[in-house]
């Protein structure tokens, strides 16, 4: 219990991160280093921007908001990336269901660079998976967020596993990055669809559009921005996308975006 | 036709108990908007005729003024929009939207109101109420101490009704339909009658006044069916039908409004009375639902022309010319059974068949055990106009039963039982200042930027007048204007804190308690004076018929600037703030040194220091004896008069600057609450209602795609919003307006492009178009909640 998690801020009212209405918890940090993040305070400013909360205090703060969760709602960890603090996250996600004595609904927004240890434990607690997917082409990965995909499509199997033999209704959302002339040729769509097929656990495809929004934030905490050259996608961008998946894919998935 | 004889109840035949037949007839509704009807042809032609007259109304001002005829129930004839086709009839005057004078209040507002438009009250009727007939304003007046009269020119208390109709009264309008006027007039008789205390001579004063009032209640229900004949109705028995039942109820307002021009005019509860008639029609199969809706339709396009002649500085309060029609929807009555009906429905319908609009004030009374399905659809109508309020049924039914109404934005109070006399509000942030400069008032200051030429060139003359000390810390930028010179002495003997060179909490505290019940008793003084005149020179005739012989009275106190007092004295204790002397040794500005806990933050640090200052200040107002031994209460609305308000007040120790608006009500201040509108909430929630039972309001601006991806999705969550605001943390009331910033940028631009643009500011619904420049740029400038 004496343990801090690093947390850059929390959002009372999220509406998009996740089913209903959500508390979202930034937290800190990220070993990914993606070129277009929008949060890039919370990802390269550690320190300055942090704020040090106990397990305690965390949900204290965040319990103030559960009135408003109704039956969809609930708590969602995003960041950076939550699963840089695993232990942390482990311990806070065991103390919400113990100490509420209810069924809270927690959302892990990640991109799942992590351990297949950290996965299994907490499966057990986490509600749903939204796995953000940036790219299946591992160099183009790599060049994108500083690391290689091998490992996420690893754990993606791995945690889908899982889920498979808990059965307890836990499942994935799959974030795809839609970014024009990046991410959304038919090549790589087909790529990402067979990467998906045979994961049994996936009911819904969100569809994030790029956005530039954090150009600002990089320019002033980096000097630049590192994404150059891209467009934000239209919703008819986004339609295509969707479209071109369900006719790959074997599954009806719902579509969010 | 309806045959009373077979509606359900026995209290209500027996004597005047509204909330009995609606509880005995009642049909709850639980099913979905899908049974509504779209508007007539009929209802468009006559909606359409009345914009082209509202456009002329809104750019001239006032599209006409009768100041020839002093307004009363029956000063003029039948008017109409379109008598052919018309449904519900009436007018205010011979026109629609003419509007009348009502010399009564004020003379002088009068006069004031009509020539800012062109128009001049004749001599001879001036002469009748300088003369001869002594009107409220000038009764008020006479009695006024120096203390209050400075306390009222230093803007420290401001927006008394001393000059005006006080409003907030509501008759209910609804007893003229089920008993008709005749037995409302035999009730009365039988009161004079039957009450010995009457001519007693132990309370001397109280007897006569009584004995006058209902004998001038009475005359008033004479004149109503007068009116009423006008029209070619006669209103002395009860309503026969649907149709009958909205007009009688209708004539009632009418007479009232025909009365009094009063701040808020606000019309009860008439949503589930007005549905026993008209499912009692349908099931007779005397009307379709297409032509209930039509009758609900011409109801509200009667209420939407309403209009009262206001002078360009009242409109400065009370910005974009509301009356405050304000009614309330749905509920939960005592036994915990919902109220919904589908005439809960069919009002707020009224925003799809006609187009958003500012009136009638639509609020809905939410609680735990409404309907599902109508908190969706009044979520959806939210999202669609943002033209609704929402009030915790919850929270003001211990206070006031399940029959009550808000009159106005916020105030609670028990329809045909209960009244109040309306306050304004005193500026706390003001008091603050007053406080810290040892009782001295505080320099105001006006920050002039010269962003154009033209703006340039009122700062050359800032400049030249730089020489009479008008002007200071002028460059290329901006010129800091004097408006108040400051430094005169408002309350003797105290500390002059703002000598030290950082201001100390301890003291601050202690010294502004001080002044608050200083202010307070003076406040109460003003308050006895103003509503004595009232009752005296511009008694509410017709209302008052409309209620109880015997009522419950509320002195209705409010204040404005409670955040920025919260978040000044968060800074002083947590923040290091050092005052800015000006020549006169009075603080004209704070440097801020460190950061501090912001109010609107969910941070019980500085949300209690909130929540201290409501508490204490009631606690003061409480003990001062008020007049009719009214019940002192305490509200937490601002109007639009935040930008007034805070015009008229120097820098803060928060960091305001001196002459930018307040936060309006009881929301925290633009842009500090930086944690997500959940938490603003929260830490508006936490003032307690006891403390404010005239009403906590609060705005709730937020982005659609904040709010949720699609329609449906939007709509849970903002059922999710209001359940946990109210259900959850007993907060009190909120406006929502789900709206982008750039549309209302864009609309301030090109207003032809959106004509009924309709947006909630504090406790009403105003017209954007309505708004100045300057009350644009606040609400544009408001926290929008709009954080993925």
């Amino acid at each position: 219990m004496k343990r801090k998690g690093y947390i850059h801020s929390i959002e009372s009212l999220g509406t998009v991160d996740g089913p209903g209405i959500r508390t979202v918890i930034f937290f800190q940090g990220c070993p990914l280093k993606c070129q277009y993040c929008h949060n890039p305070d919370a990802t390269l400013n550690p320190i300055k921007d942090t704020k040090f909360y106990t397990i305690k205090d965390l949900y204290e703060a965040v319990m103030k908001n559960s009135e408003y969760w109704g039956e969809d709602g609930g708590i969602t960890f995003t960041g950076g990336e939550p699963l840089a603090q695993p232990d942390f996250i482990i311990e806070f996600a065991k103390y919400c269901k113990e100490e509420s004595k209810k069924n809270i609904h927690l959302t892990m927004d990640t991109c799942l660079f992590s351990s297949t240890a950290i996965l299994e434990k907490l499966s057990e607690y986490i509600d749903l998976w939204m796995i953000s997917f940036k790219h299946y082409d591992p160099i183009l990965h790599k060049k994108l967020t500083g690391v290689g995909n091998d490992q996420i499509i690893k754990n993606l199997d791995f945690l889908d596993n899982i889920l498979s033999s808990k059965n307890n209704g836990h499942y994935i959302r799959i974030r795809y990055v839609v970014i024009p002339n990046f991410s959304d040729s038919q090549t790589y769509i087909d790529e990402f669809v067979k990467t998906i097929s045979n994961l049994k656990n996936i009911e819904e495809i969100e569809l994030l559009p790029y956005s530039r929004m954090g150009r600002e934030k990089w320019i002033k905490i980096a000097g630049k921005y590192g994404f150059e050259g891209y467009i934000e996608p239209t919703r008819e961008d986004l339609d295509k996308v969707a479209k071109s998946i369900l006719e790959k894919a074997k599954k009806n998935y719902k579509f969010i975006y | 036709m309806i045959n009373y004889n077979l509606f359900k109840g026995e209290k209500w035949r027996n004597s005047i108990d509204l909330a009995d037949f609606i509880k005995s007839n009642l049909t709850r509704y639980n099913g979905d908007e899908s049974f509504l009807k779209p508007t007539t042809e009929r209802t468009k032609a006559i909606w359409n005729k009345l914009l082209k007259l509202i456009e002329i109304d809104q750019k001239k001002g006032i599209y006409d003024l009768d100041v020839e005829t002093p307004s009363s129930i029956i000063s003029h004839k039948a008017g109409y929009i379109d008598k052919k086709n018309e449904i519900i009839v009436g007018l205010q005057t011979d026109e629609p939207l003419k509007r009348a004078i009502k010399p009564n209040g004020g003379i002088r507002f009068a006069q004031k109101a009509s020539e800012s438009y062109g128009y001049k009250i004749p001599d001879h009727i001036v002469e009748i109420f300088e003369k001869y007939r002594k009107t409220h304003n000038q009764g008020v007046f006479d009695a006024y101490d120096d203390e209050i009269r400075l306390l009222r020119s230093k803007h420290i208390i401001a927006g008394l009704p001393d000059s005006y109709g006080r409003g907030r009264i509501i008759g209910d309008y609804r007893r003229v339909a089920l008993y008709g006027v005749d037995f409302l007039i035999e009730e009365r008789q039988k009161f004079l009658k039957e009450n010995p205390a009457l001519t007693s001579v132990e309370n001397v004063e109280e007897s006569i006044r009584i004995r006058e009032e209902v004998t001038d209640q009475i005359k008033a229900l004479e004149q109503l069916k007068e009116m009423a004949k006008m029209y070619g109705y006669d209103i002395s028995k009860p309503a026969k039908d649907s149709k009958e039942a909205v007009q009688w109820l209708y004539f009632a307002y009418l007479g009232a409004i025909k009365e009094q021009d009063g701040a808020a005019m606000s019309l009860g509860r008439v949503d589930a009375f007005l549905d026993i008639y008209f499912e009692h029609d349908l099931k007779k199969g005397i009307y379709k639902e297409e032509q209930i809706q039509e009758i609900v339709d011409d109801f509200i396009i009667k209420l939407r022309i309403a209009r009262h002649l206001r002078h360009p500085e009242y409109n400065a309060l009370f910005a974009g010319d509301p009356t405050w029609i304000t009614m309330v929807l749905g509920g939960v009555d005592i036994s915990g059974e919902h109220m919904v009906t589908k005439t809960a429905y069919r009002i707020l319908h009224t925003l799809t068949n006609m187009g958003p609009w500012s009136e009638p004030n639509l609020t809905v009374l939410w609680s735990d055990q409404l309907p599902e399905s109508w908190k969706k659809y009044c979520a959806k109508q939210s999202i669609l106009s943002s033209s609704i309020q929402y009030e915790n049924d919850d929270l003001m039914k211990p206070f006031y039963g399940d029959d009550y109404g808000i009159a106005c934005c916020v105030s609670g109070m028990t329809i045909g039982k209960d009244m109040q006399f309306f306050g304004a509000r005193a500026n706390l942030a003001k008091a603050l200042l007053l406080a810290i400069n040892g009782g001295k008032d505080e320099p105001v200051y006006i920050k002039t930027t010269f962003s154009d030429d033209e703006a340039r060139s009122d700062g050359m003359e800032a400049e030249k007048k730089l020489n009479k000390e008008t002007a200071f810390d002028c460059d290329k930028e901006y010129c800091k204007v004097i408006q108040e010179k400051g430094g005169d002495i408002i309350i003797p003997n105290l500390e002059e804190l703002q000598k030290n060179e950082y201001l100390d909490f301890d003291s601050v505290w202690r010294q502004y308690m001080q002044v608050l019940d200083w202010i307070a008793e003076r406040y109460a003084r003003a308050m006895n004076i103003i509503h004595y005149m009232h009752d005296k020179y511009h008694y509410e005739t017709l209302e008052m018929a409309l209620h109880d012989e015997k009522v419950r009275r509320f002195m209705a106190y409010g204040f404005a600037g409670l955040s920025i007092v919260a978040d000044s004295l968060s800074a002083i204790k947590y923040a290091k703030v050092k005052p800015v002397l000006n020549y006169d040794g009075v603080a004209e500005d704070y440097i801020i040194k460190g950061d501090y806990p912001k109010f609107g933050n969910d941070d019980d640090r500085v949300d209690n220091i909130a929540v201290k200052v409501v508490e204490n200040f009631i606690k003061m107002l409480r003990k001062y004896k008020t007049y009719r031994n009214s019940i002192p209460t305490l509200s937490i609305l601002t109007i639009t008069s935040n930008v007034v308000y805070g015009k008229a007040t120097g820098s803060t120790p928060d960091g305001r600057e001196s002459g930018t608006p307040f936060a309006p009500g009881a929301n925290p201040m633009h842009k500090r609450d930086s944690h997500g509108a959940i938490s603003s909430l929260n830490s508006v929630s936490k003032i307690s209602y006891d403390d404010a039972q005239d009403g906590i309001s609060n705005t709730f601006s937020i982005i659609p795609a904040s709010l949720g991806k699609n329609l449906e999705e939007q709509k849970n969550n903002l059922v999710n919003i209001l359940d946990g605001y109210f259900v959850g943390k007993g907060g009190h009331h909120l406006n929502v307006n789900v709206l982008n910033r750039e549309t209302l940028i864009d609309a301030q631009k090109h207003p032809e492009k959106y004509p009924q643009l309709t947006i909630r500011v504090s406790g009403y619904a105003v017209w954007f178009n309505n708004l100045s420049k300057e009350q644009q740029d606040e609400v544009i400038a408001r926290t929008f909640h709009d954080r993925f």
